[in-house]
């Protein structure tokens, strides 16, 4: 007992009480931590929302990740027709199921999830465009927001950015009043093709009647029937990359996918519009033709002006789908397939302004474009 | 270390030693006017090197043990003189002199008027030969030289991308391909045969995978040779080279190379109108049969790393050997 007097009377000491009294809090809120998380006391349910201290927590982690992730990214020119066409139609067959029509009284269902996917016609009060980009490519977590399908295929994505950059632009009637009447081929549901897999093409592609909704979707009017069936072979198992395409392919049987290479590869090819710069078709020729030996590239025309079915036909493409699909391969992507090996050593080959030109000339050509048949040197 | 495991240490190491002795790429056995040259400057530099180097040994170790008199004489000036500044002076001028003699004598000898000129471009990896006549008239090869014996032959020797350098041992000593110059090798045969050559200068990551073959041959055989060469391909195709010819022209072979008698006109990879009959492929990477262009053209990346070519994984295990019996088949 003297001792303890003595030791008690010391400064020092009472830190010394500090520690044992911080233990002892400690060991009771992990006690009372696990209590509560073995428990089941927590209300888990979509019904019952966050408490308010649980959604500022939330949405303060959210942004402050997001704003974080994004500072770096850079934007591409988002008031292009063609990216927002694109995205727009994306919209209407992916992400329309959850998010609705913007504008409008959205589905019950989906309204209630927790969190309720938000009415993107306000997207841009909350985020700016690269923020945009960042949450549609890799998703949020815990939301029911999944990240981008396609590996790598950042340049998709960009599509949708441009459709929600129009939609805060033009408002939500330049989304309804976009969505265009089709009337089905006859022929393929005689086929036995499903409404589904067949209203998933001509969205973007059209059909007899009308052209591809935007100029990054290729035409596939008059392409070769195996190609056609290679390409959505190749997207439903993996070896090529689209967040686009991959959801579809993967809804469609080998008898659709036949079925539908076999209607478009009838139509017959469109001609559309397309005017590039004389100078840059002139030199795009040149390369298509002849190649450039000193670069080690060969002329595109020894395989894509030929009669083998398995290449597909570019002339009477948009410049803007040649080029874009160049810079997939130049990213070093879509080179899974044993073609596509072929064509990402050449268009890694080609510079900016190679790409550019050729491009340019394939999109300026009539479809049907071919080399004369071989005439034997005697 | 056990006598037994040092037997076979030695044994091996010997038998690696003995692979040197094989001819068929030895400056050791001269097929060449050029080439005889430098063999005979090696032999004479090593042996009267190896006399004088007897002969210092022999008198450092008289000035080390000998006598009393043969000591002195060492240190005799006139012989200091004699053997310590004359000898050595007059010794290497003769040698410079010859040394001269030799490099100049390559230059020295004019090609016949009616000789056939022969342009070789080192490319990674492989060579671009073209061969022109007197009257200019020329045709593509690639990866094998053929030159008639006992004449003279101009090479001109230029580069596609970096410093290679071109060396046919039993020929002629090397000489570098320099980007943005032409070098003039000449070459002269000396007997009939097949010599193997390869790149002298490090060009890259399959620089060890760059050789040729030199096929030296009598005068009537080299004219037959360039009249066969310089034609079209062989068109004798039995059913499955016939359907192998098609997969070449389809399959976009013709945007690199040239097969002569088809619209294959491609500038980029060797000309192969008559690739069946070189002795190797790959640039004397492989053996040249149908097996080896099958494994080429589906996993050349493997074979060869990062060469020009694109893995061609698009065919079918029997359009792969239509299309290789295709190949082979053009002798």
């Amino acid at each position: 007992m003297v001792e303890d007097k003595t030791v008690w009377a010391r400064p020092w000491t009472r830190l010394r009480r500090l520690g044992p009294a911080m233990l002892v809090i400690v060991e009771v809120m992990i006690v009372g931590a696990a209590v509560f998380i073995v428990s089941g006391v927590y209300n888990v349910a979509a019904s019952r929302d966050h408490l308010s201290i649980t959604n500022w927590l939330l949405t303060v982690v959210r942004d402050r990740s997001i704003a974080n992730a994004a500072s770096g990214i850079s934007v591409p020119d988002l008031t292009d027709e063609g990216l927002a066409d694109l995205g727009a139609e994306h919209y209407r067959g992916a992400c329309a199921t959850c998010h609705g029509v913007p504008g409008q009284a959205a589905n019950p269902v989906y309204q209630s999830m927790l969190p309720a996917p938000p009415d993107l016609i306000f997207a841009y009060e909350d985020y700016n465009s690269r923020e945009l980009f960042w949450i549609i490519y890799h998703g949020l977590k815990f939301t029911g927001m999944p990240a981008w399908a396609g590996e790598g295929r950042s340049d998709e994505v960009w599509s949708l950015v441009a459709f929600l950059d129009r939609l805060r632009r033009e408002g939500a009637d330049s989304y309804t009043d976009s969505e265009r009447p089709r009337v089905l081929p006859l022929e393929l549901e005689a086929a036995g093709v499903s409404i589904q897999p067949l209203e998933s093409c001509v969205r973007c592609h059209g059909d007899a009647r009308s052209l591809p909704v935007s100029d990054r979707v290729p035409r596939l009017h008059g392409q070769s029937e195996p190609y056609l069936i290679r390409a959505i072979e190749n997207y439903w198992d993996g070896t090529r990359q689209s967040g686009i395409m991959e959801p579809i392919a993967h809804r469609m049987s080998i008898e659709e996918n036949s079925a539908l290479a076999r209607y478009y590869a009838k139509l017959s090819p469109i001609r559309a519009g397309s005017s590039g710069d004389p100078a840059a078709v002139l030199r795009g020729q040149r390369l298509a033709r002849d190649g450039l030996a000193e670069g080690g590239i060969p002329p595109c025309s020894s395989c894509h002006e030929g009669d083998n079915p398995q290449f597909p036909r570019l002339a009477g493409q948009s410049a803007a789908y040649l080029r874009g699909q160049l810079e997939v391969w130049r990213k070093g992507l879509r080179d899974r397939s044993g073609y596509g090996a072929i064509m990402s050593v050449v268009a890694k080959r080609l510079n900016d302004a190679q790409v550019q030109d050729v491009s340019a000339f394939y999109a300026s050509q009539p479809p049907g474009l071919r080399l004369k048949p071989e005439v034997p040197v005697p | 270390m056990s006598k037994g495991r040092i037997r076979t240490t030695a044994g091996a190491g010997i038998l690696v030693l003995l692979a040197g002795c094989n001819p068929e790429q030895s400056a050791f056995a001269p097929a060449g006017v050029e080439a005889e040259r430098i063999n005979v400057l090696f032999w004479v530099m090593t042996i009267a090197g190896g006399f004088i180097l007897v002969g210092v040994l022999v008198l450092s170790a008289v000035a080390i043990y000998g006598g009393e008199t043969l000591r002195s004489q060492l240190s005799n000036e006139r012989f200091i003189t004699g053997a310590g500044i004359v000898f050595p002076a007059v010794v290497l001028s003769m040698l410079l002199v010859y040394g001269f003699v030799v490099l100049g004598a390559g230059a020295g000898t004019p090609p016949s008027p009616d000789g056939i000129r022969i342009a070789i471009k080192g490319e990674q990896w492989w060579w671009r030969l073209t061969y022109v006549d007197a009257d200019g008239n020329s045709f593509e090869s690639a990866n094998e030289l053929h030159v008639p014996v006992g004449q003279p032959i101009y090479l001109e020797l230029t580069t596609a991308d970096v410093l290679h350098s071109f060396w046919a041992p039993r020929l002629a000593g090397k000489l570098d391909m320099i980007p943005g110059r032409t070098n003039i090798l000449t070459l002269t045969a000396t007997e009939e045969g097949v010599s193997r050559g390869q790149c002298a200068e490090y060009c890259g990551g399959a620089h060890a995978l760059m050789s040729f073959h030199v096929v030296a041959q009598t005068q009537e055989d080299f004219q037959a040779w360039v009249a066969k060469e310089s034609g079209p391909a062989v068109k004798n195709e039995n059913g499955r080279a016939a359907r192998g010819r098609q997969l070449f022209l389809n399959a976009g072979c013709g945007g690199c190379h040239t097969i002569r008698g088809t619209r294959a006109a491609g500038a980029i990879g060797p000309d192969l109108t008559h690739v069946g009959g070189r002795h190797s492929l790959a640039a004397a990477t492989l053996s040249n049969n149908a097996q080896a262009f099958a494994a080429w053209i589906s996993n050349n990346q493997h074979i060869k790393p990062e060469n020009k070519m694109p893995p061609y994984n698009i065919f079918t295990r029997p359009e792969l050997e239509d299309l290789a019996l295709y190949l082979e088949s053009l002798k």
